[in-house]
C-alpha cells in the first residue's frame, strides 16, 4: 500500500489533535514527514509523536522544495486561504480545514488556481462522514418521511470563549468555526440551487469580537425550510436535527436517531365536514384519529468514538482519491456554495470591530 | 356579588367547551339567559346545559331585543368581525373569540365602533393567563437569565383536519387557528414596537385549503428573535418554550419549566489568550471552564386547576372586574390589533391558493 508523504501545518487543536492523531494511528497509508508550528514546544511535541526525524519548521514557506503527497493547512482560519494559495503555487496537494475560506470569491480563487497549477485541493469538511448524517440522509432518501417540510439543525451549547476563534481578524465566530459542519450537511440535504437566507447573528458573552450566537434561516421553491443554530447560549439543547415531513417525522442527536412515518393507505378515510359531535352524543368536538405510527430508532454504534469515525470516513476517501482517482464525496462547488451563505449571513448582520 | 347576564353565539368547540363549561362552574358571576346556534341539536344541548328557561335562538340578531350585560361571539371565525361589529351597533358589550379579525383594519374599525357606541370591546386571548406563561414572564422580568437572545415557542403537533377551521373560506388555518395564543404571548414578550416578521406557510396534510404549516420569525433592534412554530407535522415536539440568554436559559412545557443562571462574578476571571495547553503539558486545548450554574424548576398542579381551566379563569376575573368595576382590561384590543397586523403580514407573505 503505498504511503503517502504529509506535512502538517500547524499543531493547534486541529493540526495535533484531528489530523495528527489519525495520520499517527494510520502509518500503512500515510506518513508525516515535516510539521510547522509558530510555537516551539509544539514542534518539539511533534518529535515526540512522529519521530525525532521529522521536519520541523515554523514557517510555511521552509516545506518547499520538499517532497510532499498532501500538506494538511490547519493553520489559523484567517491564514487558510492565503496560504492553500502559495502551497499550490508551488506544487503541492492540500487538504484544507474548514472554514476553506472567508468569500466566495476566495474559494474561486483557490479553485481556479488549482486548475491551473494541476494540483489537488480538498476541503476537511468531516462531518459530512459522521454516521448520525449519513443514517439521516438514508431515512430522508428513502422517501418514508414523505416530502420535507422543516429541518432543524442544532450544533449549539452555552459557554463561553476567550481564544482567537473569538476574533473576527482570525475568521472566527461561531458561523465560520462550527458552523461549516451543519452548513455543509444543509447545503446537501438542501439540494441544487443557492437558497434565500435569514440570518441572525449577535455576541451574547464572547471575550472576543466576533458573534457567538448565529440563527439561519434558508428558504427555496419546493425546498424545505431549513432552520440552523449554532449558539452559545443555549443551555437546554432540544436535539441535534429534527425533521418535519408531510408522511412522518425524525428527532435525533448524534448518537441516536428517532424516526417515524405512517402510511396514507393505513388511515381511515377522512371528508371535510363543518360540524363534528363526541361519539354517540350531540357534544362538539374536535375531528380527531389515531394515526398508526411506524417507528424505528438507531443507535451510534460506537458513541465514544464519533469526531475519529469523522475523520477516518474522509480521510480514507481522500487516500482513495489522491492514490486511485476516485471522485471526492465533499465537492468544492458544495464548500462554495457552503461559504457564500455565510458570506451572506455576514453581509446581513455586519458587526463592530474590537481592537485587540 | 352581581350576577352578569350572558348569551353566546355558537355552542361549538368554543362556545359550549370553553365558555357555556366555564359559566355554568361560575354562577355566582355570571349566567347564560340566551344562546345562538344554527344547528337545532346544540340547542337542545344547551337547554339541557344551562336550564329549559334559556332562550334559543338559531339567528344571533334574535338577541337584539335582550337585556344583556355582555355577548360572547364564539360564532365561526369568519364571522367574529361582523358579528362583532353588529352586536357593538345594537348597543351590547362584546366578547370576541379569537382570532379577532382577518385583518388590522377591522380591528380598528370595531375599536371605533366600540368608542362610537360606548360599549366594551373584548377578545378572549385566554393564553394570557396561563399559569406557565405567567411563570416565564416573571423569570424573564426578574433578569436573572441575563439579556434575552432568543425565545422559541413551539405550539405544533402531528395531525391531519377536515373541520371548518381548515378553510380560508372560514378565516381558519393554523396561524388564525392556534396562531393568536402564542402570537398574544410573544408580543407581550417582545415588548413596545411592531416587529419584523418573516413567515413561512404550506399545506401538509390538512383536508382544507388553508395551512397546516406555520413559522413566523419576529425581529427588531435590540430585541430577541422570536421563533414561533405552529405546525401540524411535528412528531417530536421538542418543547412549548426554550429562551436563550446571556446569563441563563429556560426550557419548558406547558406543565413543567427548567430555568437556570449563572452570575458572572462567581465565574472564574478571563482574559483573551491566543494558545491554550492542557494544564501540565504542551498539548493544544480549548478554553475550558466550570459555570456554576444556579437551577431551578417548576411545575403547575394541573389536578388542583388544570391549566385551561386556569387560563380561562384567570381571564374571566379580569373581564367580570372590568365590567362590573370598571377596571382596566389586560388583553386590551389595540394590543390584538398588533397581533392580528402580524398574522396578516404572514398572510400577504404567503398567499395561498383557494380551493372551497
Amino acid at each position: 500500500m503505498k504511503q503517502l508523504r504529509v506535512a502538517i501545518i500547524g499543531q493547534g487543536r486541529s493540526g495535533w489533535g484531528i489530523h495528527g492523531e489519525y495520520l499517527a494511528a494510520n502509518k500503512d497509508r500515510y506518513i508525516v514527514v515535516a510539521v510547522v508550528d509558530m510555537i516551539e514546544k509544539r514542534r518539539m511535541l511533534a518529535k515526540e509523536r512522529y519521530g525525532n526525524d521529522i521536519l520541523t519548521f515554523d514557517d510555511y514557506r521552509k516545506l518547499f522544495g520538499l517532497d510532499l503527497d498532501l500538506v494538511v493547512n490547519s493553520s489559523y482560519s484567517h491564514m487558510h486561504y492565503p496560504i492553500t494559495m502559495d502551497l499550490l503555487e508551488h506544487g503541492y496537494n492540500v487538504l484544507c480545514e474548514k472554514p476553506f475560506a472567508r468569500t466566495q470569491s476566495e474559494v474561486q480563487n483557490i479553485i481556479d488556481h488549482a486548475v491551473k497549477c494541476k494540483r489537488e485541493v480538498m476541503v476537511f469538511q468531516n462531518s459530512r462522514y459522521s454516521s448520525y448524517f449519513r443514517k439521516i440522509k438514508e431515512v430522508i432518501d428513502s422517501g418514508c418521511l414523505g416530502d420535507l417540510i422543516q429541518i432543524s439543525m442544532d450544533f449549539s451549547r452555552y459557554e463561553r470563549r476567550w481564544d482567537w476563534q473569538t476574533l473576527q481578524s482570525y475568521n472566527g465566530g461561531n458561523l465560520y468555526n462550527s458552523g461549516p459542519h451543519p452548513m455543509d450537511q444543509a447545503v446537501v440535504l438542501y439540494g441544487d440551487g443557492y437558497p434565500n437566507i435569514k440570518a441572525f447573528m449577535n455576541r451574547a458573552n464572547t471575550y472576543g469580537d466576533a458573534e457567538d450566537y448565529v440563527k439561519v434561516v434558508m428558504w427555496g421553491e419546493n425546498k424545505p425550510v431549513i432552520d440552523l443554530e449554532v449558539t452559545s447560549c443555549q443551555g437546554y439543547k432540544p436535539y441535534t436535527y429534527n425533521i418535519q415531513g408531510s408522511r412522518g417525522a425524525l428527532n435525533g442527536s448524534m448518537t441516536h436517531i428517532d424516526w417515524k412515518y405512517f402510511i396514507p393507505e393505513e388511515c381511515e378515510k377522512q371528508e371535510l365536514k363543518i360540524s363534528f359531535d363526541k361519539p354517540g352524543s350531540h357534544i362538539p368536538a374536535y375531528c380527531s384519529e389515531n394515526i398508526q405510527w411506524h417507528e424505528f430508532s438507531w443507535d451510534e454504534p460506537d458513541p465514544g468514538n464519533l469526531f475519529n469515525i469523522m475523520t477516518a470516513g474522509y480521510y480514507e476517501m481522500m487516500y482513495e482519491h489522491l492514490t486511485q482517482g476516485r471522485k471526492m464525496m465533499v465537492t468544492l462547488e458544495e464548500v462554495r456554495k457552503q461559504i457564500a451563505i455565510i458570506e451572506e449571513c455576514h453581509r446581513q448582520n455586519p458587526m463592530s470591530r474590537i481592537e485587540f | 356579588m352581581r350576577q352578569l347576564k350572558v348569551a353566546i353565539i355558537g355552542q361549538g368547540r368554543s362556545g359550549f367547551s370553553i365558555h357555556g363549561a366555564f359559566f355554568i362552574e361560575n354562577k355566582d358571576k355570571f349566567e347564560v339567559v340566551a344562546i345562538v346556534d344554527k344547528i337545532e341539536k346544540r340547542r337542545s344541548l344547551a337547554k339541557e346545559r344551562y336550564g329549559n328557561d334559556v332562550l334559543a335562538f338559531d339567528d344571533y340578531k334574535d338577541l337584539f331585543k335582550l337585556d344583556l350585560d355582555f355577548v360572547v361571539n364564539s360564532s365561526y371565525s369568519f364571522q367574529h368581525y361582523s358579528i362583532t361589529k353588529d352586536l357593538l351597533e345594537h348597543g351590547f358589550n362584546v366578547l370576541c373569540e379569537k382570532p379577532f379579525c382577518r385583518t388590522s383594519e377591522e380591528v380598528q374599525t370595531l375599536i371605533d365602533t366600540a368608542k362610537r357606541y360606548s360599549r366594551k370591546l373584548m377578545v378572549f386571548q385566554n393564553s394570557r393567563y396561563a399559569s406557565y406563561f405567567r411563570k416565564i414572564k416573571e423569570i424573564i422580568d426578574s433578569g436573572i437569565l441575563g439579556e434575552i437572545m432568543q425565545i422559541s415557542i413551539d405550539f405544533s403537533g402531528y395531525a391531519r383536519r377536515w373541520d371548518w377551521q381548515t378553510l380560508q373560506s372560514h378565516n381558519g388555518g393554523n396561524l388564525y387557528n392556534t396562531g393568536p395564543h402564542p402570537m398574544d404571548q410573544a408580543l407581550v414578550l417582545y415588548g413596545d414596537g411592531y416587529p419584523d416578521v418573516k413567515a413561512f406557510m404550506n399545506r401538509v396534510n390538512t383536508f382544507g385549503d388553508a395551512e397546516d404549516y406555520v413559522k413566523v420569525l419576529l425581529f427588531g433592534e435590540n430585541k430577541p428573535v422570536i421563533d414561533i412554530e405552529i405546525t401540524s407535522c411535528q412528531g417530536y415536539k421538542p418543547y412549548t418554550y426554550n429562551i436563550q440568554a446571556s446569563r441563563g436559559a429556560l426550557n419548558a412545557s406547558m406543565t413543567h419549566i427548567d430555568y437556570k443562571y449563572f452570575i458572572p462574578d462567581e465565574c472564574e476571571k478571563q482574559e483573551l489568550k491566543i494558545s491554550f495547553d492542557k494544564p501540565g503539558t504542551d498539548t493544544p486545548a480549548y478554553c475550558t471552564e466550570n459555570l456554576n450554574w444556579h437551577e431551578f424548576q417548576w411545575d403547575d398542579a394541573p389536578e388542583v386547576y388544570g391549566t385551561f381551566k386556569g387560563m380561562t379563569g384567570g381571564f374571566y376575573n379580569m373581564l367580570y372586574d372590568h365590567i362590573v368595576s370598571g377596571t382596566e382590561l389586560t388583553v386590551t384590543p389595540e394590543q390584538v390589533k398588533r397581533q392580528i397586523a402580524v398574522i396578516e403580514e404572514c398572510h400577504r407573505q404567503n398567499p395561498l391558493s383557494k380551493k372551497y
